[in-house]
Order: structure tokens, then sequence, then C-alpha cells
């Protein structure tokens, strides 16, 4: 049986007309979406008006959920679309990952210059948290979605691939090229 | 051993490594004070974005969402009360006119009645045209798809039966591609 605060349980409530099931579990993702929708966005009354559209968007798509599929996934996928329709309305070339990532099938290309600068240790943990948020906003916003996703809301490599419908293989190599990005991007800084 | 790649580095840094690949980089490092600066340096990064500041939630951000889908709807005594209100009010604001106007009240009766009638004989009138231009519209596309009928049966007289019914299949699968484009379209939060 499943628990009664699981996602899929949650759900299951809503749809029989459970106002406090879909309570809980906005409740329960509202943080992370925002930590997401907050860093692609760069702007907190947007970010905070598009959380809520991705919630209500979510609600009104919830007899389509299927069950066999994380709703973390789910919601983070709609949350996706939701900004991916923003930047096209914008005409703003944001998604369009094909000619940045050059490097998907080439890994090595990132090899350890020789006398490399230790350019993190150089700042408080305060003043790189604050440098790598500077540095996110120049990120590409394909690199920065996945950057954000591990390394911010903690998600496995599979479950970015299940939101983004691309090879787990294909996931890694963008977020260590978004890494890599920010860590120049300090270095070019200092 | 070579120096150890920034994607190496990280693997490591995340667990990704299967034991023995685990235990070369770290004979590596144990000799490599490059690659160990460089290990420091990842391992900052990462412990840094892992620990980035939260985005403020408002306190009412889950009752803000909660009343835009689930809008409470009226019981019967609110929709009494709101109604006496209005009343009251409407009320109210005609003795006020009443009183700057300085006209006689039963002038003033006659007067609203009239822009009353006035108001309601022109939406009468408006609505009597569009139901005419409508009812044009209907008639305009049902003479035009006639038409298009008419044509498409006297194409069909001159094709043989196995054209008919590759035209029909062709006319299927066209219906069918045009509708799950429109479905793809219009999908909200496609499914993983």
């Amino acid at each position: 049986m499943a628990p009664m605060h699981d996602d899929k349980e949650l759900v299951r409530r809503t749809l029989q007309g459970d106002k406090q099931a879909f309570e809980m579990i906005l409740k329960k993702h509202q943080q992370p979406l925002l930590n997401y929708v907050g860093r692609m966005v760069q702007n907190r009354e947007l970010a905070l008006d598009f959380t809520q559209d991705i919630f209500i968007k979510t609600y009104y798509a919830l007899d389509t959920y299927q069950p066999r599929y994380k709703f973390k996934t789910w919601l983070f996928k709609i949350a996706s679309n939701h900004i991916i329709d923003y930047w096209r309305k914008k005409k703003i070339e944001a998604f369009s990952i094909n000619h940045r990532n050059r490097r998907d099938s080439d890994q090595s290309g990132f090899q350890i210059p020789s006398n490399e600068p230790s350019t993190c240790k150089k700042f408080e943990l305060t003043d790189l948290r604050h440098k790598i948020e500077q540095a996110l906003e120049k990120l590409p916003p394909s690199l920065r979605e996945l950057f954000i996703w591990r390394h911010v809301n903690e998600f496995s490599y599979e479950e970015i691939a299940e939101i983004k419908g691309l090879p787990v293989g294909t996931v890694k190599n963008r977020v260590y090229q978004s890494k890599e990005f920010l860590r120049q991007f300090l270095e070019e800084k200092i | 051993m070579n120096c150890l790649s920034a994607d190496l580095i990280y693997m490591y840094l995340e667990e990704g490594l299967s034991a023995a690949e685990k235990q070369m980089v770290q004979d590596h490092l144990s000799s490599c004070k490059k690659c160990q600066r460089a290990m420091e340096e990842r391992r900052l990064l990462v412990e840094a974005s892992q620990s980035l500041p939260l985005w403020k939630v408002p306190a009412d951000f889950t009752p803000r969402i909660m009343a835009r889908i689930f809008l409470e709807k009226a019981s019967p005594r609110e929709w009494i009360a709101t109604a006496s209100v209005g009343i009251f009010a409407a009320v109210l604001a005609f003795f006020f006119v009443f009183m700057l106007s300085g006209q006689n009240l039963v002038t003033l009766l006659a007067n609203l009645s009239y822009t009353v009638l006035t108001f309601f004989r022109n939406i009468i009138v408006a609505l009597a045209k569009s139901v005419k231009v409508l009812s044009l519209a209907v008639e305009i596309i049902y003479k035009f798809i006639s038409s298009l009928l008419r044509g498409l049966a006297s194409i069909a007289t001159l094709l043989g039966p196995e054209l008919q019914i590759l035209l029909t299949v062709g006319v299927v699968i066209f219906s069918l591609l045009f509708l799950y484009g429109i479905k793809r379209k219009f999908l909200v939060g496609e499914k993983t």
C-alpha cells in the first residue's frame, strides 16, 4: 500500500476531489520548483508567477498523469516546457542546444591545463556561491537547466534524462560541460 | 599515468567510478600536486553549487494558488447579502443624484426610465443584427461545403474504383495526421 504522502497517492486523492491532497503536493514541490524557475528566469516576480502557472497547469493536467512515471519528473517537464514557451514567445534563442553542445561525444576535450590556478579556493564559500549565481546567468539556458536540476535540486542523472527525454550519457556530458563553463567563467572573473 | 581529465574528477567526486577506477585516481592524486589542486577546485565548485541559497517562497504562496484553482462558491446566504448591499447602494446613489440634480422626483424617474428603455432598445437592435450576420455566415459556409462536395463527386465519377479507394485512404490518413498534429500542439504537460 502506498504511503499517505506519496506523490502518486496524493495525485489519486486530488483526482477524487481531495483539495488537501493537492495542497500537500504544492507544499512539497514549491520550493524546489521555485529554485529552478527563479534561476532560469532570473526575476523574482516572474518566477513566482511562473511557478503558480505551472502548478495550475499541472492541476488541470493531473488526469493525464501516468503513475508509472515519477510525479516529480512529470512536474518539472511541465515547468521546463512552460519556460521554453516563454523564451519562444520572447523570441530568445535559448533552448536551441544542438549548436552549443558540439562536445556531447567529445568529453576528452577538457583536459586540465598545466599549472591551473585554484580559482575556487580564492573565494570564501559565501562569496563563491555569489559568484556561481552570477556565472549561472551567463550559462546558456539549456545547460543551466541541467546544472540546476543536478546540483541545486539534486536530481539523479536518470531523473534528468527522464524529464528531458535524453540518454543518460548525454545528460552527464552536458552537466559536465556546464560545470566546466562555470569554472572557466569564475577563473576569467578573477 | 597521465593527469586526470576533468570529467574523471567529477565522476570521482560524484561517486560514479568503480572501485578499481577510484583506487587508480587516488593513487595518482597521492603523487600529483596539479591534480590535487584540480580536484580541490572542482570539489569546492560542486559543494558551493549544492548549497546555493533557496529562493524564498512567500508565506501566502500556497493559499494564493489554491484560491486560483478552487474558487470558492458563494453560499445562498452570501448571494442574498451581496444582492442586498447592491440594491441598497443603487437606491442610495439614485437619491444622491436626485438631491444633486435639483430636479423633481417624477422628472428624474421619467428620465431614468427613458434611458433604461433606450438602452434595451439598442441592445435588441444589436442582437437582431448579429443574428442576421450569423445566419448569413452559416448560409455561405453551407453553400461552400455543398459546392465542394458536388465538385468532389464529379471528380470521383471520372476516376476508377481503385483510384477512388486510394483517394479515400489518402484523405483519411491525412485527416488522422492533421488531428494528431493538433493534439500534439495543444497537449499540456507532455508525458515523459
